[in-house]
């Protein structure tokens, strides 16, 4: 459904072009669950943002995103504010924030409504209020008339996903959704949004830097760094048997449940700043496996295994392929 | 819900017109003993107690204020020292032609300075954001009374085209309410410019975007109604400093409003029509803040429930 081939994007900042995305690939099929994974600052919210075209001005995206058959870097702006809100939707990580404080929430929902769909406004409401009840908002009909701030950030976020779904989307982009919210509600939103997710039959791309997130709600993950997607497969597989150096690391700074004892090991260091990238493989700084061979130059994205692929050239499971 | 908070706003602005009652009254006495300027030079000493008596100058401050608050509330505010007229009248007069300067003076200013903002945000750093934005300067740094005299001499002196004083007709209009209005104009449009700019940067327009919205939508219907708030802000303070600047456009144009009447009257310190007319401008000051106080309620739904939850 969704084919994402080489989306790079570029920045302009104070007359200099800074590359964000150094072109990532994506694929998504009907009503999968497609996790985004990896530290601040390496580029999932932008691939998101890029697929979406709601990146700033300044931002220059290249490439190509075929969402059923269609070039969506291609088309014209009136074309694409039709597939925005209807076929494709984002929510996003900080809900309170994100919505526009001096309407009402049933103002908000039925905003979309209106502009997707021909009905009056009665039909609206219904549907706002229908939404509402979808995502366990308790009194509905009252809290229509609410405004952003009189909820809290589990409420907005829920209002949010109401927005998101009010016009049946095929693709749901969750940008961080639980990042902001209280641990106890972070996990109702998840539920919330995977209940959803099979109910209706939409594919979703969750992009967390979470890794307990991403094991409980999709069946593929990809991880990415500093632009980069540096291992990608079914997320069993890659919580058994990381292949990319970084994707072990984050797992080893992740406490186990299973007994065993030891301190939790934090990866040196910090993701490159995009204007100062190191020569060769990007992790390569960070990493202790590396050699010589790292600075040659950015390994591509191969397959270890299956559907398992990896970008570094020792891998710590499998080997490297070299070639696609 | 929120009728406390429009209640606490209408009781500020009583306490403020007293106070501004008082300060009037007494700082008028203090600047001087208007006998001395209004009777003749070679007035004797029986026409300075005989003038005092009439207007009750010769009365404790304390009582005169206390009769001058009580004729206040009945909406005397007493005769013109000058001719004996009732000053309600005599500015009542007077009074309608202010605020028809004044009144388009500023939807001069709304209608101009506005959109020129937010054109201004919208194509942000490029040449036309710089030419408005230079114009803007140009307006609210060139002092008004400079500007009139300008446009006196060009249009009026030199070209014709246009009457230097009075204000029977449109033509009349035009050039005071350009030179109150420009300077007002350029400052709305930069207000207008930053608001616009901040709210356009907020993440509630990604989410309109990711909505579908398109630009218009997402500049007119998301972004304004925030941008609204600081702008209702700037232009409500700033009547109060048009009511003071048109003292002086009205004096440069001899437009027949309070603004000359003033100027005449404090030249012969005719206290009762100067205290009343700083009164009313005061009054003009109080009544733009608390339409500010109420659109700001009307237009942030935050400002309206945490007023009444309190």
């Amino acid at each position: 459904m969704l084919h994402v081939r080489n989306l790079k994007v570029d920045f302009e900042v104070d007359g200099r072009r800074i590359r964000i995305l150094h072109g990532v690939d994506l694929d998504l099929e009907e009503g999968e669950t497609l996790g985004l994974v990896g530290e601040s600052g390496c580029g999932k919210s932008v691939t998101c943002s890029a697929i979406l075209r709601i990146l700033a001005n300044n931002a220059t995206v290249t490439g190509e995103v075929m969402y059923d058959g269609t070039d969506l870097l291609k088309l014209p702006a009136s074309k694409m504010e039709e597939i925005r809100g209807k076929d494709i939707t984002m929510i996003f990580q900080d809900p309170v924030v994100y919505m526009n404080p001096v309407k009402t929430i049933g103002n908000q929902i039925t905003e979309v409504i209106h502009l997707h769909e021909k009905c009056s406004q009665a039909e609206a409401d219904k549907k706002a209020i229908d939404l509402l009840t979808q995502v366990g908002i308790p009194h509905p009909e009252t809290r229509l008339k609410y405004y952003p701030h009189q909820l809290s950030g589990g409420l907005c976020q829920r209002v949010m996903i109401a927005m998101a779904l009010a016009c049946k989307p095929k693709l749901l982009m969750a940008d961080e959704p639980t990042t902001a919210l209280d641990v106890t509600v972070q996990a109702q939103i998840l539920d919330l949004l995977r209940g959803l997710n099979k109910k209706l039959g939409m594919a979703t791309i969750l992009v967390t830097h979470d890794l307990g997130v991403i094991a409980e709600n999709v069946k593929r993950v990809m991880v990415m760094y500093a632009g980069v997607v540096v291992e990608e497969g079914p997320v069993d597989i890659i919580f058994k048997k990381p292949a990319h150096p970084y994707t072990e690391g984050l797992l080893n700074s992740l406490p186990k449940m299973d007994g065993q004892e030891g301190d939790l090991i934090p990866i040196e260091g910090s993701v490159p700043a995009p204007d100062k990238r190191p020569q060769g493989c990007c992790f390569g700084p960070r990493c202790k496996y590396m050699t010589d061979e790292c600075l040659k130059g950015q390994p591509k994205l191969t397959t270890i295994n299956g559907t398992h692929r990896c970008a570094c050239f020792h891998p710590v499971h499998g080997t490297y392929g070299g070639q696609e | 819900m929120h009728v406390k908070y429009f209640l606490v706003k209408t009781l500020r602005a009583f306490i403020t017109t007293f106070l501004l009652v008082v300060f009037v009254f007494f700082v008028l006495r203090i600047t001087g003993d208007p006998a001395q300027a209004m009777l003749p030079d070679d007035a004797t000493e029986e026409d300075y107690i005989e003038f005092r008596q009439l207007w009750g100058l010769d009365k404790p401050l304390l009582e005169q204020f206390y009769i001058y608050c009580k004729n206040f509330i009945h909406g005397d505010f007493g005769q013109s020292y000058k001719d004996g007229r009732d000053v309600f009248e005599i500015i009542s007069q007077r009074l309608p032609k202010s605020v028809w300067l004044m009144g388009m003076s500023i939807i001069f200013s709304i209608v101009f300075g506005l959109p020129l903002g937010i054109y201004a945000a919208l194509h942000r750093n490029s040449f036309g954001d710089r030419f408005v934005m230079g114009t803007a300067v140009f307006g609210f740094s060139m002092p008004s009374f400079f500007l009139g005299i300008m446009f006196i001499l060009i249009f009026s002196m030199r070209l014709h085209w246009l009457p230097s004083a009075g204000s029977d007709t449109w033509l009349h209009l035009l050039m005071p309410m350009i030179t109150i209005g420009l300077s007002r104009m350029g400052s709305y449009a930069r207000y207008t410019r930053s608001a616009m700019l901040n709210v356009l940067s907020k993440p509630y327009i990604i989410t309109a975007k990711a909505k579908g919205a398109n630009r218009n939508r997402m500049v007119y219907l998301h972004a304004l109604p925030n941008a609204a708030i600081p702008i209702v802000t700037v232009i409500g303070t700033s009547i109060g400093h048009m009511v003071g600047g048109s003292v002086v456009i009205e004096n440069v144009f001899a437009w027949p409003g309070v603004g000359r009447l003033l100027v005449s009257s404090v030249a012969v310190r005719d206290l009762p029509v100067v205290q009343a007319i700083v009164i009313i401008m005061g009054l003009a000051m109080v009544l733009a803040n608390l339409l500010v106080d109420f659109t700001y309620g009307i237009l942030d739904p935050r400002i309206r429930v945490t007023a009444g939850d309190k």
